[in-house]
């Protein structure tokens, strides 16, 4: 299992689009970081603000990026990697190999985990350091929810509680993106029909809203202030995409 | 298991396919000696390649089943594949990493091979199909007759008793074809691997196949060995009664 994991995640950073996504991605963190700490004030949503601190600072930068996380990067990695590796053909490569279907999954999914938190944790990072470097400290922070205040060790808790949220929706947007783009014949269907299907999560219930607005729920949850259930449908996506597709991976013909 | 099946590296028993309604392959049954190379034949669209893929365990036969070295493959199907190498259709490498690096990578699945012998398993591998000077450059560099040669390099890393060419000479100009059939004589007589071999080639096959499985429309048509098609196409010679098992 492990050597089919190091094999994968070889391959993974050996495709320039990886390495690329990576440098491009630390850039955004590191422009976001410029033009957010110009602004003085951060912004929840489009009526609440907080001013902007050296404890607050790593919530709001996430804010800014996980737009390309959610919609760009996260979907290709994904897709690159449960689909494009198969119907090049190259895929064919490894399973005509003493593998189990099921493991060669469970390696792939777990590598694109291990991926879309090292991407997470290069934001926290960043926009800690970036914080704590270059913008005023302050003793007590306010959030979303005006009546919680927090000292610096609370509010850097809650920002990385916060990170951990957002990375359990990112788990959720790989099982769901796997699943798609397994059933799916090809890459660029697959990249459309994942954002399809967040859009239209929200048409089925508020309560996937967290596939397409993240840090929203986020934002809400983490302040008490979220009116729907958040941990149920989060685990459904991930536990039903997951077990769904390693399914199909168990049964399915390899015709490419 | 008898005494003949303990000599028998590959047994497809019975095997059935179907797509929808149409059937791909129907009740075919042959077996694979050790030692032998076999040459698998037929036209386009017989479903030589949809049962190489069964045999690989890429799709399951809808009937029937397929043993190697005893080893049911829709049961264990690891098992029965641990000392197997393949070529299904053609070698389609990852064309971002060097030769060596594809099969770097890819010796990493092969559970009898420990750790500390994957490099210089691939460097053999590399050695035996003459590659070795040019495996740090990019597969994408390579000329189809190259990546023919990766292939058997990648099928050879586990240390196979059998290996599954599917068209291996295909897009090869003569040289090619000339030097893929003397690794395969060299493999099979220096290391004692099993060969199935599917091609269009019969010439070819000829020289080094010593027996043949046929197929036509998904059904077994004639099975023997080498010898045995040659007395069988007399005068006409195999490549005409080819031809006339086709047609007829």
């Amino acid at each position: 299992m492990f050597a089919m994991m190091l094999s994968d995640w070889e391959r993974m950073w050996k495709r320039k689009k990886t390495l690329f996504s990576m440098l491009i991605f630390v850039v955004i963190v590191g422009l976001d970081c410029l033009f957010l700490s110009m602004q003085k004030l951060g912004a929840f949503d489009n009526v609440s603000t907080a001013p902007l601190v050296s404890e607050n600072f790593a919530l709001f930068l996430l804010k800014e990026v996980s737009f390309f996380l959610v919609l760009i990067i996260g979907p290709m990695l994904i897709i690159d990697s449960m689909n494009g590796e198969y119907t090049s053909g190259q895929l064919r490569m490894v399973l005509i190999r003493p593998v189990s279907f099921a493991q060669l999954f469970l390696a792939k999914w777990m590598n694109l985990a291990a991926m879309l938190l090292l991407f997470t944790l290069v934001t926290f990072a960043i926009g800690e350091a970036f914080g704590y470097a270059f913008l005023p400290g302050a003793d007590t922070v306010v959030f979303l929810n005006p009546e919680q205040q927090y000292g610096p060790a609370g509010a850097f808790f809650y920002c990385f509680q916060s990170y951990g949220l957002f990375y359990l929706i990112l788990l959720a947007q790989l099982s769901l993106t796997g699943l798609i783009c397994t059933l799916l014949p090809g890459v660029v269907l697959s990249y459309l029909w994942w954002i399809a299907t967040a859009v239209g999560a929200l048409y089925v219930s508020d309560s996937f809203g967290f596939l397409l607005m993240g840090m929203d729920t986020v934002f809400k949850w983490t302040a008490g202030m979220y009116h729907h259930p958040f941990y149920l449908p989060l685990l459904i996506c991930l536990g039903m995409g997951f077990a769904v597709t390693m399914g199909i991976w168990q049964r399915r013909g390899w015709t490419k | 298991m008898n005494e003949m099946n303990e000599t028998n590296v590959l047994e497809v028993l019975n095997v059935s396919k179907k797509a929808g309604t149409r059937t791909l392959v129907d009740q075919v049954s042959f077996s694979i000696q050790a030692g032998g190379v076999c040459g698998f034949v037929g036209p386009n669209g017989a479903g030589k390649t949809t049962l190489i893929r069964m045999i690989t365990g890429l799709i399951k036969p809808g009937d029937g089943s397929i043993r190697i070295d005893g080893t049911d493959v829709g049961r264990e199907r690891v098992k029965a594949l641990s000392r197997v190498g393949a070529i299904v259709e053609s070698p389609i490498f990852f064309p971002y990493m060097s030769g060596r690096d594809n099969l770097l990578n890819l010796v990493r699945l092969h559970p009898n091979v420990p750790g500390t012998e994957r490099r210089a398993r691939v460097e053999e591998a590399l050695s035996i199909v003459g590659l070795s000077e040019r495996g740090s450059d990019k597969v994408k560099t390579y000329s189809l007759g190259m990546k023919q040669r990766l292939g058997i390099a990648q099928a050879l890393l586990g240390d196979p008793r059998l290996i599954i060419l599917d068209e291996p000479a295909n897009g090869l100009d003569p040289m090619g074809i000339r030097e893929l059939r003397q690794l395969i004589q060299r493999l099979n007589q220096e290391r004692g691997i099993t060969f199935l071999v599917s091609s269009h080639l019969l010439d070819e096959l000829q020289r080094i196949c010593s027996r043949f499985v046929i197929i036509k429309e998904g059904k077994l048509v004639w099975e023997g060995t080498s010898r045995q098609w040659q007395e069988a196409a007399g005068a006409k010679g195999i490549e005409e009664h080819f031809v006339e098992m086709m047609t007829s």
